[in-house]
């Protein structure tokens, strides 16, 4: 990939094709799940892709393409969120794939306080919470990618965990329908 | 009461019900945008910085030379001259923009017509000048051979029309970043050599009356790097736009996206503050932003705009349209020149075209082009008020470039 990354920081427009087909995929991933929008998550992609090519001359290492790439990613999709200003009340409704879960621990219930309470969250509390738990990066590689101090990270983290949790267990907890259908 | 693992496990998989592939639409359509957009190189010059022991007296000379650098860029300013950004070695220049050399901003009346003079030895990548006390001007900018970058640097005078090429030796592939003249008459060379996290920082001086280049600091080994504190602010994200310096000290960061530009950033180094605000969509494939007479910002891209420092608004104007700007320039009368290309979807040979702004009514009005000077990028200000047009060589080394040179008179 290092030669193809080279390659493209040249100029070479083909292989920066090769690049976005191979990276299109898991970048559009991490957009959805922070934007919720497809639509605009699209955008974001599309956006990101091309600041890519426009600016990867000026990459330092090319073997952090992918991860320079997620940055661009998580940048427009904060552009986005903010272009956006009746951002809320746009959310299209995400297709969603197959059954809950292998083991079943994702109930309805738990998804729609998910979704309720992930929408409250601001866009940065979003993108520290799936590059976390959806990327698997470690505070200090979100800190990294986002350009902020690591206890900023841990802070928004534990805040965005804080929120969905309490969510959940409200959700759970007998008698408090939240606006729900019985 | 959900446990740590439970929640991760939840957390997770709601995360996995989301889409996992990008539509195959949404990838050609990023594909059909790369066909169409440049690839911008904006090199980051930083101070030379050495090692405690042995670097302290470097770091005093550069200091400065920094400082004399800004001194006499003061006085300058101090004389009557139209307010432009003033010229950093930390800062290097946007590719294509004449505005961060030390070249006068003010072009006497223009008949819009161009006349080839003599060609350089070489065409060169970004190619940047800086006037010189005694009416000649020195036209710097990077060679490609290869793989490997080399500095040029050639001595344009503008009596007879001639380049003539000044010796300039440098080991391995080194890139010229910036060019500032100092306060006396020297020009203070800031180059890269090597590639990405390898790369080292080069201060070299010309020397007017020996026409020479020598070692910034006396020593001939390559300085250390800086240390890898940005230039700019976290989040300014600068696209296709360099910053330009308020009156008051703010710096105004114009951010982009594809093709449009919504956001600005306001830096205030007083505070530290970044602040963002709305602007106008202004398109095209690249722009350039230059301080007016009155202090308001010109930014003019596909589509153009007056920023208002004061009361931090933009103002939209009618452009002359989608444009690859090189060069915005101040005539005697108050308006500006404004030259560049024409976007290659409106114009594929790209002809260089010359615009006049008024600022009273904020109107573009066209001059002649030249279709000669198809390739010529760069645009600089000669002492006498005529305008050096420089041809050049694509960054990628695609083409071989074409070392010409017009006036526009």
């Amino acid at each position: 990939m290092r030669d193809t990354v080279e390659q493209a920081m040249r100029g070479d427009r083909e292989a920066f094709g090769v690049l976005v087909r191979l990276t299109s995929d898991r970048m559009y991933a991490v957009a959805t799940r922070i934007l919720r929008d497809s639509q605009l998550a699209e955008d974001a992609l599309q956006s990101a892709l091309v600041t890519a090519w426009r600016q990867l001359p000026t990459l330092r290492d090319p073997d952090r393409f992918e991860a320079w790439v997620r940055k661009l990613v998580v940048h427009a999709c904060y552009a986005e969120a903010r272009r956006r200003s009746t951002w809320t009340a746009n959310i299209r409704v995400l297709p969603i794939d197959g059954p809950a879960g292998p083991d079943e621990i994702l109930s309805v219930a738990n998804r729609d306080a998910l979704d309720r309470a992930f929408r409250r969250l601001t866009v940065e509390h979003r993108a520290v919470f799936v590059l976390h738990h959806h990327v698997g990066l470690s505070l200090v590689e979100i800190a990294e990618t986002l350009g902020i101090p690591a206890g900023t990270a841990r802070s928004r983290l534990h805040y965005a965990t804080k929120t969905l949790r309490a969510a959940i267990e409200a959700d759970a907890a007998p008698g408090v329908p939240e606006g729900r259908m019985a | 009461m959900t446990t740590d693992r439970e929640f991760d496990r939840i957390a997770a998989a709601w995360l996995d019900l989301m889409p996992d592939r990008a539509p195959d639409r949404v990838v050609a359509e990023v594909l059909e945008d790369v066909a169409l957009t440049p690839q911008v190189r904006r090199p980051v010059v930083r101070l030379p910085q050495v090692a405690p022991r042995t670097g302290r007296l470097l770091l005093i000379a550069a200091t400065v030379v920094l400082g004399l650098a800004m001194i006499g860029a003061a006085l300058l300013l101090a004389g009557g001259r139209p307010t432009t950004p003033l010229p950093s070695p930390m800062a290097s220049p946007a590719p294509s923009s004449s505005g961060a050399s030390d070249v006068p901003n003010e072009v006497q009346h223009l008949a819009g017509i161009v006349k080839p003079v003599g060609s350089m030895h070489v065409p060169l990548m970004l190619p940047q000048a800086v006037g010189l006390s005694d009416g000649s001007l020195l036209v710097g900018g990077t060679v490609m051979n290869g793989d490997a970058y080399a500095p040029h640097l050639e001595l344009f005078n503008p009596a007879t029309e001639a380049f003539t090429a000044i010796p300039l030796s440098t080991q391995g592939s080194t890139q010229l970043q910036s060019m500032v003249k100092l306060a006396d008459g020297s020009v203070f060379l800031g180059l890269q050599q090597g590639f990405q996290n390898s790369a080292k920082q080069i201060a070299l001086v010309f020397d007017r009356a020996s026409s020479s280049v020598r070692p910034a600091t006396g020593a001939s080994q390559p300085l250390e790097p800086a240390s890898q504190r940005p230039l700019l602010p976290p989040g300014a994200m600068p696209e296709g736009y360099p910053p330009v310096a308020l009156a008051d000290g703010r710096t105004l960061f114009l951010t982009r996206s594809v093709d449009d530009k919504e956001w600005a950033n306001l830096y205030n180094p007083a505070t530290g503050g970044l602040r963002t605000i709305r602007a106008p969509l202004i398109g095209g494939s690249q722009g350039l932003a230059a301080t007016m007479p009155d202090g308001r910002i010109l930014v003019v891209g596909g589509d153009a705009a007056i920023f208002d420092p004061r009361t931090e608004t933009f103002s939209v104007l009618a452009a002359p349209g989608a444009v690859s700007l090189a060069f915005i320039g101040w005539l005697k009368d108050g308006s500006a020149l404004l030259a560049g290309s024409e976007s290659p979807v409106v114009s594929p040979d790209r002809v260089p075209r010359p615009w006049t702004f008024d600022p009273a009514t904020g109107v573009f009005t066209p001059l002649s082009a030249s279709a000669d000077a198809s390739t010529a990028g760069s645009w600089f200000v000669l002492p006498d008020g005529r305008v050096l047009m420089l041809g050049s060589a694509p960054l990628d080394g695609s083409a071989p470039g074409d070392a010409r040179a017009w006036i526009l008179h």
